[in-house]
């Protein structure tokens, strides 16, 4: 009798992790098999810019490539992705609002081009600022998922 | 008779001249399809575009940009089309007088090239003279053989 309840017990426990397996490993497959597309971009685009918005120097350095670089909205060149992250962890740059509008994306193979409007406040090197921008990211679809390769700044002027 | 062999060899050097150009044609494009994308080629279709830019070429501007091509401009605003510029040239809205370009930075990711360089422009812009430093990303996707450009993003050099 104890042996016949000992097996149903195993057999209750097993069966869902034995079902789990499948479903994880499927799972896992499912990303890169997904591949890269106009909505996993624009994910990663959203995941970014909740990165900024908080502030978050590690979730920025895990989107953004080896390679990248920032033209900033004055026409500056800056090299390296631990540019912006550095900024935020020694308290040069403060963002309070990063709110992006009128996406336009556009896929081309394994790179993806993301424009958005950006409203953006905060302060900087201890000035604050609130400012619109015109930003265009340039992604890279690398192992399975999104790298921004580059980022491409302007200010929004009204003539 | 004498004129009739003259003529026939004139023939023959004509079809013989048109051959030999078929053959280096075809040659020549092969060649440039068998290299694929490299920072080299995309950095020649970059000068070549700036070349029509300064020039106010509208056809060689036309054909170097893709037909979903856009503009960033310096001032935020998002230009779609190709046709912006070459007809800007054409009803002499835009007129450059230099278009200089510099500091090129030229990254290559498989089938698609970034292009940033440093752009000295003048001209005329709706009858208003103009005269900026701009910092411009031109991205190039490798299409049938060739670059053809579908963005390019301007930013105002303060």
């Amino acid at each position: 009798m104890r042996s016949h309840v000992h097996s149903k017990m195993l057999v209750v426990l097993v069966v869902p992790i034995l079902a789990l397996v499948p479903i994880s490993a499927s799972a896992r497959d499912g990303k890169p098999e997904a591949g890269p597309t106009a909505e996993n971009a624009m994910a990663a685009e959203e995941e970014l810019a909740r990165a900024f918005r908080n502030n978050d120097a590690d979730a920025i350095s895990n989107l953004l490539d080896s390679s990248w670089a920032v033209i900033t909205a004055n026409g500056d060149v800056a090299e390296g992705p631990s540019i912006f992250p550095e900024g935020i962890k020694i308290g040069y740059r403060t963002l309070k609002t990063f709110d992006m509008s009128e996406p336009r994306v556009r896929l081309y193979g394994n790179v993806a081009l993301i424009t958005i409007k950006l409203d953006l406040a905060g302060v900087f090197g201890g000035k604050p600022f609130d400012v619109l921008e015109r930003e265009t990211d340039t992604w890279v679809w690398k192992d399975g998922g999104w790298k921004c390769v580059l980022t491409h700044e302007s200010f929004v002027k009204h003539s | 008779m004498k004129l009739s062999i003259r003529h026939r060899m004139a023939a023959l050097v004509v079809v013989s001249l048109l051959v030999a150009l078929l053959v280096i044609s075809k040659v020549a494009k092969s060649a440039q399809a068998a290299d694929g994308p490299t920072a080299a080629n995309v950095m020649a279709a970059e000068e070549d575009l700036a070349r029509a830019m300064r020039e106010n070429d509208p056809d060689g501007i036309a054909r170097w940009l893709s037909d979903d091509w856009a503009v960033i401009s310096g001032k935020g605003g998002v230009g779609e089309g190709k046709s912006i510029f070459p007809d800007g040239i054409r009803q002499s809205y835009l007129t450059r007088k230099t278009f200089e370009i510099s500091e090129p930075r030229v990254r290559l990711y498989g089938n698609v090239a970034l292009v940033t360089t440093k752009v000295n422009t003048s001209g005329m812009f709706g009858g208003k003279p103009f005269d900026v430093v701009e910092r411009q990303t031109d991205v190039w996707v490798w299409k049938d053989g060739g670059w053809k450009c579908v963005l390019t993003h301007e930013t105002l050099e303060k």
